[in-house]
């Protein structure tokens, strides 16, 4: 081995330096690996082998204020997909599309749009899945990462439409509610309340999501699971509303509605409330015609939501708090009123009509004759309110709506409130760009031309001059409470303000009312078990593209029994012609009973 | 008679017995879980007796003889190499062509006979040159680089490039323990790297760039890397226990029974694991410097260290791709990786070397041998 004619052994003797120093190198790095870093690693692994699942609270309830179920929830199974996780997105589709029968197309796309929208939120590819689609994806799904399907509670009414634009629908969280909302615990995957109860008191129905701890394998399926923290339902909501006397209200009005569709040949709306006098707390808001809420509660498809918006009588508005009409003579309360504080008449005033006044008429043609102040209420005479909105004149009238509740929302809290219109002469001149004329102050007196009311702020009207000038806040939550059963709180109810009107003449307005219901225009309002007061209105209409057979507004208001008010009622036929005395008061008439009758039993 | 009875060289046997066993225990963690092995666990503990018996076998033939059948097992194993080329006798497996059926044996990968059979052919090239030259000459380089090369090619076509490389690396370390000038083996080196972007694959590109950034491919090559990184850091130092890694145990490191065996010992035993698996390695090569050293004659010392790096080399690129030190190119750890080719041709390697040892320790088994030459 001498014979060689380089150094063969130093040749190896770096050889085996490279050895040890390349060995040495590996030896640091594991201990990089496994003793420095060890803990940012065992932060790696756990992301990859525990998942926390949210676990969904049920939604909470509502129920009436006799404690009868009005809206409950139940389990259903969406499908979705976390986009990121997903390791082939156009196979994922097939699978998922073959297995739920949705086209596989549709799902590629929603999933192509999550990946650059939203990659590592929650993607829902169809919601409330039904039996059979339920037991062919589990499978699926079990074998494919990145997908899961989740239970979620879904709103469940027992009483199918009824109460519908009160109750409200349901609808997935769009990112911009997200954004604000996730703090709030609310995910991509959840439904919120976006119209009615649902979507005010959504915080409180939602409920506190529980969280779940799974171990996964590289697959996704969970190996083992453990509760960190159990879901807290949502608080039950007791409603003032009286589901019987609901139901009878819109069944009284139904009944004339499909009267009128008959006579009118077009379908016919209305609504009709009915509050406690004294607190505003309602009893009863009917809007008829009204939606079924259910397919909100699952995801409604876009068909079916198109059919609703482009159906002719615009059954998602409620004609009862979104919608306002001229009030026509049922404004005649608050002109009077008006005209007694102002000292521009009094309760014994006697009046003549003609059947015109400066051009307007009279309904009844041929004049009233001599008139005193409660009859120019009972009978409705138009020329005593002309005089006497003409001796107001226009600003102090608007002050006295205003101060009553109009050309503002009542502050029932639904989305869509429509606040009305009280006009004035800026209004005038800054929306139409003509001067305040004074057949414009003649009109408005008595409920037409430009005012414009809800029926629920005609009933505030009606429930202030009830109870003596309290302008109450209409309201539909007695209380809420844990699911338990524990209250968590109860409505204060607190009139708005004082209603700036001496209370005597209050009680001459209600005078002139329980006149007309007794004598008067309102006699079919007359009810035997109670003493009823009312005012009707009739809102003489002409053809106009909103209104193309220029059909009349017909309205009811009344309070019951006369002598200590405990409710208030309004009732408004949107385009139904006749009078407010043929129309609407006998479904007042109808809900009066029904309310009396179950009173005196109970 | 008796030299078949005798162990030819104790610490390198029961070294390489030691390190097998060990790393059985990871394989068998990967595949089964539990102590009742797998079919998987129960054909690899096959193929390390049947590794043990070869090496004891090969450890009794001497090395000198065996150098006569360098050309044909060389030329056999390249026919082997294009044979697995050729549709119906090739198999494919994971994107490359690298196996051929055995019919009830199972398979065979030419590319593991391959490298030990270049290390056999160079040492045998090399030695009986310089015999005569006592030096160096340059223009051994291209006999050098040919017998290396023509493999390379072949296997790097199937592809399989981790093997390839350990075949031109092996023969870059022999020949400048033959004596090849640095300056010139740099060259070449630095030459082969400016052509390689040339050849390579477009997956083998793409493996490239994801080792340089493997956030570029969270779901793909670079999954290994950040899978197997966070199975070892997460062993810490003394590990989950055997059986117990939550990612070793729930298929989260992909091939963890094959090329990532090493994350198993680094999640389960922890630092301790994979210092004492590194350790017996590095027993293993101290055991093989030693029989380079001592070896009587040129060709024992140029098998001695062939096999020394044919050992080292795979390791080494096997743990630092493991360990996200270098790319992931696709390579067993030597007496660990599940696969009998691997495991029989490197115990082979083993006891080539052990024949070296046994030769140089007795003189009669020395003599002897001589004689019948």
């Amino acid at each position: 081995m001498t014979h060689l004619d380089f150094r063969w052994r130093a040749r190896l003797a770096v050889l085996l330096a490279a050895l040890i120093a390349v060995f040495f190198g590996l030896g640091l790095r594991l201990a990089w690996l496994q003793w420095l870093q060890h803990s940012h690693w065992v932060e790696e692994a756990k992301k990859n082998t525990v998942v926390l699942e949210a676990l969904p609270a049920p939604r909470g309830r509502m129920f009436d204020r006799a404690g009868r179920l009005v809206v409950s929830s139940r389990p259903t199974f969406d499908l979705y997909v976390i986009p990121r996780e997903l390791k082939d997105p156009k196979e994922a589709a097939a699978l998922l599309g073959s297995a739920a029968q949705i086209e596989a197309y549709k799902l590629a796309a929603k999933i192509d749009k999550g990946l650059t929208e939203a990659p590592v939120e929650e993607l829902v590819l169809e919601r409330s899945l039904n039996p059979k689609q339920l037991s062919r994806l589990a499978p699926v799904v079990d074998d494919l990462r990145g997908a899961y399907l989740g239970v979620r509670a879904e709103r469940r009414y027992p009483h199918g439409k009824t109460a519908a634009h009160l109750v409200g629908t349901m609808g997935a969280i769009s990112p911009e509610e997200l954004r604000k909302l996730r703090d709030k615990g609310y995910s991509m995957r959840d439904m919120i309340g976006k119209t009615g109860l649902d979507q005010k008191y959504d915080l409180e129905l939602h409920g506190r999501k529980g969280l779940r701890k799974l171990l996964v394998d590289a697959a996704g399926r969970a190996l083992f699971q453990e509760e960190i923290r159990p879901p807290e339902p949502g608080h039950d909501l007791y409603l003032t509303l009286d589901l019987a006397l609901q139901k009878h209200a819109e069944r009284a009005l139904g009944e004339t509605l499909a009267q009128l569709h008959q006579i009118n040949g077009r379908p016919s709306a209305g609504a009709a409330i009915v509050l406690g006098a004294d607190t505003g707390k309602v009893l009863a808001m009917a809007s008829l015609p009204q939606f079924d809420p259910a397919p909100f509660a699952r995801g409604i498809r876009s068909k079916e939501y198109q059919a609703l918006l482009e159906d002719p009588a615009h059954p998602l508005v409620s004609r009862a708090f979104q919608s306002s009409f001229s009030p026509g003579s049922t404004f005649k309360m608050i002109t009077g009123m008006a005209a007694l504080q102002e000292n521009l008449t009094t309760p014994r005033s006697h009046f003549y009509c003609g059947g015109a006044y400066k051009g307007a008429n009279c309904f009844v043609r041929s004049g009233h004759g001599g008139i005193n102040f409660h009859n120019s209420l009972a009978l409705s005479c138009d020329v005593v309110y002309y005089r006497l909105g003409d001796l107001l004149g226009i600003g102090r009238l608007s002050e006295y709506c205003r101060a009553i509740g109009l050309g503002s929302p009542t502050g029932l809290g639904l989305v869509g409130e429509d606040p009305g219109l009280v006009p004035t002469a800026d209004w005038k001149e800054e929306y139409f760009g003509e001067p305040w004329y004074n057949g414009d102050t003649i009109n408005s007196s008595i409920g037409q031309g430009f005012v414009l009311t809800s029926p629920l702020q005609m009933a505030v009207a009606t429930a202030t001059v009830a109870n003596g000038g309290k302008v109450v806040q209409p309201y539909l939550v007695e209380k809420a409470t844990t699911w338990k059963g524990s209250t968590v709180w109860k409505a204060d109810p607190k009139p708005v303000r004082k209603l700036p009107v001496d209370p005597k003449f209050l009680s001459e307005i209600r005078v002139g009312m329980r006149g007309a219901v007794a004598h008067g225009t309102s006699v079919a309002a007359d009810s035997p078990l109670a003493k009823v007061a009312g005012k009707t209105g009739t809102v003489e209409s002409f053809p106009s593209p909103s209104n193309p057979d220029g059909k009349n507004h017909t309205w009811f208001v009344c309070f019951a029994p006369y002598e200590d008010p405990e409710i208030a009622i309004a009732v408004c036929l949107e385009r139904s012609g006749g009078y407010g005395g043929s129309m609407a008061a006998p479904i007042a008439r109808k809900i009066l009973d029904y309310y009396f009758s179950i009173r005196k039993k109970s | 008679m008796k030299r078949w009875l005798k162990p030819a060289d104790p610490v390198l046997m029961l070294a390489a017995a030691a390190f097998a066993g060990f790393s059985w225990l990871a394989l068998l963690s990967a595949t089964s879980g539990g102590w009742s092995p797998s079919g998987m666990a129960v054909r690899q503990a096959g193929y390390i007796l049947l590794g043990l018996v070869v090496m004891h076998l090969v450890s009794c033939l001497d090395y000198r003889r065996v150098r006569y059948a360098a050309w044909p097992i060389y030329v056999l194993v390249l026919l082997l190499l294009v044979a697995v080329m050729l549709p119906g006798v090739g198999q494919a497996a994971k994107g490359a062509q690298r196996w051929i059926s055995l019919g009830p044996l199972g398979t065979l990968q030419p590319s593991e006979p391959a490298k030990l059979a270049v290390v056999l052919l160079l040492a045998h090239y090399l030695a009986s040159r310089l015999k005569h030259h006592r030096t160096f000459r340059v223009k051994w380089l291209a006999g050098c680089l040919a017998i290396a090369g023509v493999p390379f090619l072949l296997v790097a076509a199937q592809p399989d490039l981790g093997t390839g490389i350990v075949i031109m690396a092996l023969a870059f370390v022999m020949l400048f323990q033959a004596g090849a000038s640095p300056i010139h083996l740099g060259g070449i080196v630095f030459a082969g790297l400016g052509i390689l972007p040339l050849v390579l694959k477009e997956y083998q590109r793409h493996r490239l760039l994801v080792f340089l950034n493997p956030s570029i491919d969270p779901q793909g090559t670079g999954y290994n890397i950040m899978q197997s990184q966070t199975a070892i850091g997460s062993g810490g130092i003394w590990g989950t226990g055997l059986f117990y890694g939550p990612m070793s145990q729930r298929g989260f490191v992909p091939e963890n029974h094959t090329d990532f065996l090493l994350t198993v010992v680094g999640e389960e035993a922890g630092l301790v694991g994979t210092l004492a698996l590194l350790a017996l390695f590095l027993l293993l090569c101290f055991a093989l410097v030693r029989i380079t050293v001592k070896a009587i004659d040129l060709l024992g010392v140029l098998l001695g260290v062939g096999v020394t790096s044919l050992m080292g080399l795979q390791a080494l690129i096997n743990i630092g791709m493991v360990v996200g030190a270098l790319p992931v190119v696709g390579l067993p750890l030597p007496l660990a990786s599940f696969g009998g080719s691997a495991m029989v041709t490197n115990f082979a390697a083993l006891g080539l070397a052990a024949s070296i040892s046994r030769v140089s320790r007795e003189p009669d088994f020395a003599r002897e041998v001589c004689e019948l030459d």
